[in-house]
């Protein structure tokens, strides 16, 4: 495989993770615009476990422990507000997060810091693998039942006994997780990170996967994922019109298709055949 | 010395309140945080100063400004999904997301990333009061933030379209059945958050003498907390709300550092959402029994 | 005996505006109760005040003698209440089958709702059920259908499926032959009448006086959030003050004339 097809991989795959991790809260309801704190707390965290001389996989696992701490510390006062509030809180958390961290010297502060483990694109996608194995497995139980549930409508979820706030907190916190493993891939395969990659744009964009991916299904997001990464790449343009590209995307998706790409209904039709009645 | 910040703090405020006021009334109304606010700001000091630099009067700049932010909120306002329903409630924010990175672009396309001069006609003029260097074109700035502040005001609780707002924001299902136009009084909102951000827009360049491609995404952030310490859908508490944040903001730049702030402003918001959502003055109080 | 479900004074008032005003109601185990008024007579603001939607302002509310205003809303399931809603809450992206299954919430263990996938060995008995309770209700052949794309009367069994999967000890149905045409009806109280446990206790909220005198065998009917008659469905049905509320008046019924009728029409069953 030539380089610039394993440096797109290597992107795809982040951004998949990435996806999944606003997947979690997105399937409740819950719009979560700090994935990029949590990633930046894994990979961060992954970074300084590396260069303390552990293997990378100990030092993901790490990444992912920190983040998945840190959501659940965050989501529970967080959760506590709703809606336009909880989004803005996470936003508010994620820019502190990165603002805490441009300013500790000991993880190189504003000029960065140096990974020095690299991980290839095949590990990648195994630990890729992992993750879309856990979220769809959890889609299939009954907590994925009442995510959908929740976020289709919270209040007569609850009258069945569904404890919908739990039900939040561990989505979001398990979205964190998620995140941290894709701060963890990001870093030890770039192998340097700085505090302002992790900013408001990244979040958006891995909500926005998620959603034009669709939410109906755990298959969503990594479609979502995949076509909005590789979509501009097609179309190698300038960065900006590749942005305008992606904008309009959005605005039409959300207009024409605001269900997302892959809806049950649509797999039903195609893959599964079965009579639409 | 600390009267003078406090002066410089008021006077930026100003403008945080319109942007603060187009977020709030949206919230209130409309039930949606609507990013494209900040793209409409920029786009009114961007034109603004396209304006002047080709020779046309102050006038002229803004009221182009202002009628290209306007025309381009209800563009807007066409393309996005009709939701009246509040499930699925994310579709505008999105919508509105996507406008963002659209319209940021393209000004980076059509005026290059880099920040650009403000040919202002007033400059820098200043006066001395009591000891502080007040800036002519910022008081002016305020004043006429003030104004546009006190017309919403007004067209919220004397006009028709303002007791559609209220109505739409209490229900819009319900407001139908009454006999509310609900989509020309949606249009009317969006008219209106156009008319402020661009205004903000275009006033910040005069102020600041620059403007560039994201110059709004700053000045969302305080708008926002600007609208949540004074309290979601509350007039007043936006212009409350964001006087504070401004001094807020000066205060750190002076005793802290310029770095400092956007960290300052952030916990400032986390805070407020944790133990005070409601903000200062009473969220979605817009419905002025509360004034 | 004892009521299961007693309503002691209860009273709900928004402001000034009593929607609910000084009730009493008892209604005994394994019957079969109708509540009927014309519309704002009150009848699902008391299945919001049973299912923790509202907060009585005055009185209240004893379910085996045991007050339970005071419990969440959440946890009123657990008290084995369980409704249905007047405009549907069903989800639309999931099948038939897994609406139901939501029902069945509170009696899963915690480890299983968060291990084990629903078409797995783990779920087997509860599929088992819940397709036994979709076929109590006629809904054999929607079973792994979205519930979006189904008729309103399917989508209206498909809602009382759900709550009848919690095995509630009170199950509140909220017109459930609203929106349906005659046959519907006829067909739907024939199900009801056959799919409910006899042990269970049902209180119906309907406008249809023929659906009620068919499914219940007490009735309890309200009129501005106060009772004006009770007693057998068709005795009540008759009652004249009752018939003036339906087909509604030139000047409201006196609440005095109401007390002075209220006698009449009390023998509680």
């Amino acid at each position: 495989m030539s380089g610039y097809a394993l440096q797109i991989t290597a992107i795809l795959i982040v951004n998949v993770v990435a996806a999944y991790a606003a997947y979690m809260p997105l399937a409740c309801g819950q719009l979560n615009l700090g994935v990029a704190g949590f990633m930046a707390i894994g990979a961060y965290t992954a970074a300084v476990v590396s260069s303390a001389g552990w293997s990378i996989f100990v030092s993901i696992a790490g990444g992912a422990a920190a983040a998945t701490l840190a959501g659940l510390l965050i989501s529970i006062p967080v959760l506590r507000a709703r809606g336009i509030y909880l989004t803005i809180a996470t936003l508010a958390f994620s820019e502190i997060i990165t603002a805490i961290i441009l300013n500790l010297p000991a993880v190189g502060g504003a000029s960065g810091f140096v990974v020095p483990d690299h991980i290839t694109v095949a590990p990648m996608l195994a630990t890729m693998a992992v993750v879309a194995v856990v979220a769809i497995w959890l889609s299939t139980t009954r907590f994925g039942l009442c995510m959908t549930a929740v976020r289709n409508d919270s209040r007569g979820t609850a009258v069945f006994g569904v404890g919908t706030r739990r039900l939040e907190v561990t989505a979001l916190t398990i979205g964190a997780g998620f995140a941290g493993v894709a701060g963890a891939l990001y870093a030890h395969h770039f192998n340097y990170i700085e505090a302002q990659h992790f900013n408001v744009l990244l979040s958006t964009y891995a909500v926005l996967f998620a959603l034009l991916g669709g939410l109906q299904t755990p298959l969503g997001p990594p479609i979502g994922a995949v076509v909005f990464t590789l979509l501009p790449e097609l179309l190698r343009s300038t960065d900006q019109w590749r942005y305008v590209g992606f904008g309009i995307c959005v605005i039409l998706l959300m207009l024409l298709r605001p269900e997302g790409l892959l809806t049950r209904r649509l797999i039903r039709r195609t893959v599964l055949r079965r009579a639409y009645t | 010395m600390l009267a003078q910040q406090i002066v410089n703090g008021l006077l930026l405020g100003g403008i945080y309140a319109l942007v603060a006021l187009a977020f709030s009334l949206t919230i209130g109304i409309l039930n949606f945080l609507n990013f494209s606010i900040p793209a409409l700001f920029m786009l009114g000091g961007v034109v603004s100063c396209a304006v002047l630099a080709k020779g046309y009067p102050i006038a002229v700049a803004v009221a182009a400004a202002l009628a290209v932010t306007a025309s381009t909120s209800l563009i807007i306002e066409r393309f996005t999904f009709r939701w009246l329903k509040r499930s699925d409630s994310h579709i505008p924010l999105v919508s509105s997301l996507g406008f963002l990175i659209l319209l940021e672009n393209l000004v980076v396309i059509y005026f290059g990333s880099d920040a650009v001069g403000y040919p202002s006609p007033f400059g820098a003029a200043s006066v001395r009061i009591a000891g502080v260097l007040v800036s002519l074109p910022q008081l002016a700035s305020f004043a006429l933030s003030l104004v546009m502040i006190a017309a919403c005001y007004l067209i919220v609780t004397r006009t028709k379209l303002g007791r559609g707002l209220r109505s739409i924001a209490e229900s819009p299902a319900v407001s139908e059945m009454l006999g509310v136009d609900v989509g020309r009084t949606v249009s009317g909102m969006y008219l209106i958050s156009g008319l402020l951000a661009g205004m903000g827009g275009a006033l910040f360049g005069i102020s600041y003498l620059q403007v560039s491609w994201d110059m709004g995404s700053e000045v969302a952030l305080k708008g926002i907390c600007a609208m949540v310490l004074g309290g979601m859908g509350n007039i007043w508490g936006a212009l409350l709300g964001a006087l504070i944040i401004a001094i807020i903001e000066v205060l750190t730049i002076s005793y802290l550092s310029s770095d400092a702030v956007n960290v300052v402003v952030y916990s400032v918001l986390l805070a407020l959402i944790l133990l005070m959502p409601n903000g200062l003055l009473g969220d979605r109080a817009l419905l002025v029994e509360r004034m | 005996m004892k009521p299961m479900l007693f309503l002691h004074g209860v009273t709900l008032a928004f402001g000034g505006l009593s929607v609910v005003d000084n009730l009493d109601i008892q209604v005994m185990r394994g019957s079969r109760c109708g509540l009927i008024g014309p519309n704002g007579a009150g009848k699902t603001t008391i299945f919001n005040l049973l299912s923790g939607i509202y907060r009585v302002t005055a009185g209240e509310i004893l379910l085996d003698d045991r007050p339970i205003d005071d419990v969440p809303l959440d946890q009123r399931i657990h008290l084995g209440i369980g409704r249905t809603f007047q405009n549907m809450r069903l989800m639309k992206h999931l099948t038939v089958l897994e609406n139901i299954m939501l029902g069945q919430h509170r009696l899963v263990a915690p480890w299983r709702r968060i291990l084990a996938p629903l078409g797995s060995p783990l779920n087997r008995a509860y599929r088992d059920q819940a397709t036994e309770t979709a076929l109590s209700l006629g809904l054999g052949d929607h079973m792994q259908q979205l519930a979006e794309g189904l008729s309103y009367g399917v989508q209206k069994r498909i809602e009382v499926a759900r709550a009848l999967a919690a095995k509630p000890r009170l199950l509140l149905l909220d017109e459930p032959a609203a929106g349906l045409n005659s046959t519907e009806r006829a067909e739907l109280c024939n199900i009801l009448s056959s799919s409910l446990p006899p042990d269970m206790t049902v209180l119906v909220v309907e406008h249809d006086t023929e659906f009620v005198k068919s499914l219940c065998n007490h009735a309890v009917a309200l009129n501005f959030g106060r009772k004006i008659a009770e007693g057998d469905p068709a005795e009540v049905c008759r009652d004249p003050i009752v018939v003036e509320a339906y087909l509604g008046m030139d000047e409201p019924v006196h609440p005095a004339a109401l007390n002075a009728n209220r006698r009449r029409g009390s023998n509680a069953a």
